[in-house]
């Protein structure tokens, strides 16, 4: 390699002698045709444009946009919009052996690492007070689960394998990190698309729920008044062993799910016994701040357009969809049923908080119900049944590892 | 088709009341816990009261 002189016109080599002039001119002759092989290589990615990445850019663009402008899950969706970019741009360095998004995948995601230590976050968050005050409040929650199974026969219909629509099925609970367990576990090949539908639908919870509200409720039961009545504080002692009473009895039942209800539960823990205010404290804070951005990261850079851009994809965000609608429906239409046998009617309204999308389904109602007739507070029994939402998902998502893991002998 | 459409429908048939009863069993726990180790009194409130809250939780997931 020659070293040109600049404005001096001399040759140095690189040990900085001067050189032959015509030895110069012949390797000038050489480096030219280096010089185009390195505009060739600069320019490969130019060339290398697809309409495919191009696609995934706006997809990842759009992400970044719902976050940034609408305030739609931006933790989620912005590193999520930010890897997809990164992963898409042509011969990308981000991705591929040993490079850094696949490495996470791989360490992180296949590992079903993040979405387990995410829930230790999500448990030290969850305040299941309310929830043991009116211990029925689940029955609510367990029935917007319902919707897992009706999706899962769906997904089928629609010539999925099994594991994978079984993995479908969980998007049915809106809660992120149980759909990535469960997909990382059984439907690896459809896993961007999963944990895309899951945090995407439940951004836009906001915008799914209150038309399949209003479709299955009238205004009278919209208007429903429901007094709430604080009742006395729940025992530490109730708090304390309510959590570790969850992890032996969902690990006995599915001891392969044991870090999924295991990890919520010791988050749930760190919270309540009140001598781990700092574990508690990062927990809710930085170990889940950093798992979220690393969790969105990876998901966003698996989502290749190679990967993603195929029909499998696109049926699973229906399906999400369709998960979604059964869910909100489920937890309405039993908190209706419940009426029938009530003498104090419950807003039916707040059976749709059963969802896990925690705490938008429960504001959501909330809102709804403060729309409907201004005097009608709903939060704190929304919340009560969306708090037992996420707990009935984790347990949903116990329950159908638990059967595949039977059905296909894994 | 048809044997992943049975094994769903299995899946439903068995998954849907085990979901079921698995909830109903911590509903019974979380029952018979506030049985054993009954609600704390808070003493500056003393009995029940009725809250009509109008803020947002501050937590967020």
């Amino acid at each position: 390699m020659l070293l040109v002189g600049g404005t001096t016109g001399k040759y140095f080599s690189e040990k900085g002698g001067v050189r032959d002039p015509k030895a110069v001119i012949l390797s000038r002759k050489v480096e030219s045709k280096e010089l185009v092989e390195i505009l060739q290589g600069l320019f490969a990615g130019v060339a290398g444009i697809t309409w495919q990445h191009v696609v995934m850019w706006i997809l990842g663009l759009g992400l970044i946009y719902l976050g940034v402008q609408k305030n739609y899950e931006p933790l989620l969706l912005v590193p999520i919009g930010f890897g997809a970019v990164m992963a898409n741009i042509p011969f990308s360095g981000a991705v591929g052996e040993g490079e850094p998004l696949t490495l996470l995948l791989r360490i992180g995601v296949l590992t079903e690492l993040f979405p387990v230590l995410i829930f230790v976050g999500v448990g030290a968050m969850c305040d299941f007070g309310p929830l043991l005050r009116r211990p029925e409040v689940m029955l609510m929650g367990a029935a917007a689960q319902i919707g897992i199974f009706g999706t899962i026969i769906v997904a089928t219909l629609l010539g999925f394998p099994i594991a994978q629509a079984a993995a479908i099925g969980i998007l049915g609970t809106a809660d992120g990190p149980t759909t990535i367990y469960v997909a990382s576990l059984y439907a690896r090949e459809i896993l961007p698309a999963l944990a895309l539908a899951a945090y995407s639908y439940m951004a836009l919870t906001p915008l799914i729920m209150p038309p399949i509200i209003k479709a299955l409720t009238t205004a009278e039961e919209r208007r429903i008044r429901m007094t709430y009545v604080e009742g006395p504080e729940v025992s530490r002692t109730v708090r304390l062993v309510f959590p570790l009473l969850v992890v032996l009895v969902a690990g006995i039942i599915a001891p392969v799910a044991v870090p999924l209800v295991g990890f919520l539960m010791l988050g749930n823990f760190l919270r309540e016994c009140g001598v781990t205010e700092r574990l508690n404290k990062s927990a809710q804070n930085e170990l889940i701040n950093i798992v979220t951005l690393l969790l969105g990261l990876t998901i966003g850079g698996s989502m290749t357009a190679e990967n993603f851009l195929n029909l499998a994809s696109l049926g699973v965000m229906a399906l999400g969809l369709v998960a979604m609608i059964f869910a909100t429906a489920g937890g309405l239409i039993i908190a209706k049923v419940m009426n029938s046998f009530l003498k104090v009617k419950i807003n039916p309204m707040i059976g749709a908080a059963g969802i896990s999308a925690f705490p938008m389904a429960g504001r959501v109602v909330a809102k709804m119900a403060l729309a409907e007739d201004k005097q009608n507070y709903l939060l704190m029994q929304a919340m009560a049944v969306n708090i037992s939402g996420q707990l009935c998902s984790v347990i949903a998502g116990v329950v159908v590892i638990a059967i595949i893991k039977v059905v296909l002998g894994a | 088709m048809a044997e992943p459409l049975s094994l769903a429908l299995q899946i439903a048939i068995v998954g849907l009341p085990v979901m079921l009863v698995v909830i109903a069993i911590f509903i019974l726990l979380a029952k018979a816990l506030l049985l054993v180790f009954p609600h704390r009194r808070d003493k500056d409130s003393g009995a029940r009261h009725e809250v009509k809250p109008a803020e947002k939780p501050a937590v967020s997931t």
